[in-house]
């Protein structure tokens, strides 16, 4: 499952600029268009460019399984834990980070939090998707 | 049948709803969500209204759909995961 010189050296290439947009996407999504859940997309179509241009074993071996696995089960996590804090202060997912004016990085206080933890949980949950689905599709 | 009528049930009453945008205050009725979202969407801080409203107003939402897939990956992982010890080249 190689394909050939070019398609593999134009997709290293391109990668690197998805993973860029992707991160910009998720960290500045409350203030341009954009957001957690597209972000991670991003990320995720990003892996799955070198999947097909590189094969499974190599992608594998960079972006290893069970790391992968860990980034997906500990965001999850945070965004109850997030929730749960926002207990302490009013009221489940409370943002008692607010401040600063509109516009800014930190004006969104909680929701920057939140969109990270959404964009890489959405991120390694499609690599961890299409990894299972290759694998399968190896073995057979 | 009954299927037929719930679904013809559920249907008017999805298409007889209130639709419209207009705001009735003087007959002290209270404003729709879609003018309190757009009234007040610089509370939340920040200055994308669809992310104030997915990661505000309706966080709970957005932390539904995270669990959704990471319930569906655990499908995955049952389905069809199997042999985890396959990372052969260390992890």
């Amino acid at each position: 499952m190689k394909m050939s010189t070019v398609v593999r050296k134009s997709s290293k290439i391109i990668a690197p600029f998805l993973f860029t947009y992707g991160a910009y996407l998720i960290i500045y999504g409350h203030l341009s268009p954009g957001g957690g859940f597209q972000g991670g997309v991003i990320l995720a179509v990003g892996v799955v460019l070198l999947l097909t241009s590189h094969g499974y074993r190599l992608v594998r071996s960079t972006f290893r399984e069970r790391l992968v696995k860990m980034i997906e089960s500990s965001a999850a996590l945070g965004i109850v834990i997030l929730g749960l804090t926002g207990l302490i202060f009013n009221a489940f997912f409370y943002n008692y980070l607010r401040g600063g004016t509109i516009g800014t990085l930190f004006s969104g206080g909680t929701i920057v939090i939140f969109n990270i933890l959404v964009g890489l949980k959405i991120g390694t949950g499609f690599t961890i998707v299409f990894y299972i689905l290759l694998r399968r599709m190896e073995r057979d | 049948m009954v299927a037929l009528i719930l679904v013809l049930i559920l249907g008017s009453m999805l298409v007889t709803l209130d639709y419209s945008r207009e705001v009735n205050t003087e007959d002290g009725e209270k404003p729709t969500s879609y003018e309190h979202y757009v009234d007040n969407w610089e509370d939340v801080g920040a200055a994308n209204l669809v992310v104030a409203v997915l990661m505000d107003w309706r966080a709970y939402d957005t932390m539904g759909e995270a669990i959704i897939l990471f319930t569906s990956i655990f499908g995955f992982y049952v389905l069809l995961g199997g042999d985890e010890d396959e990372d052969v080249d260390g992890g």
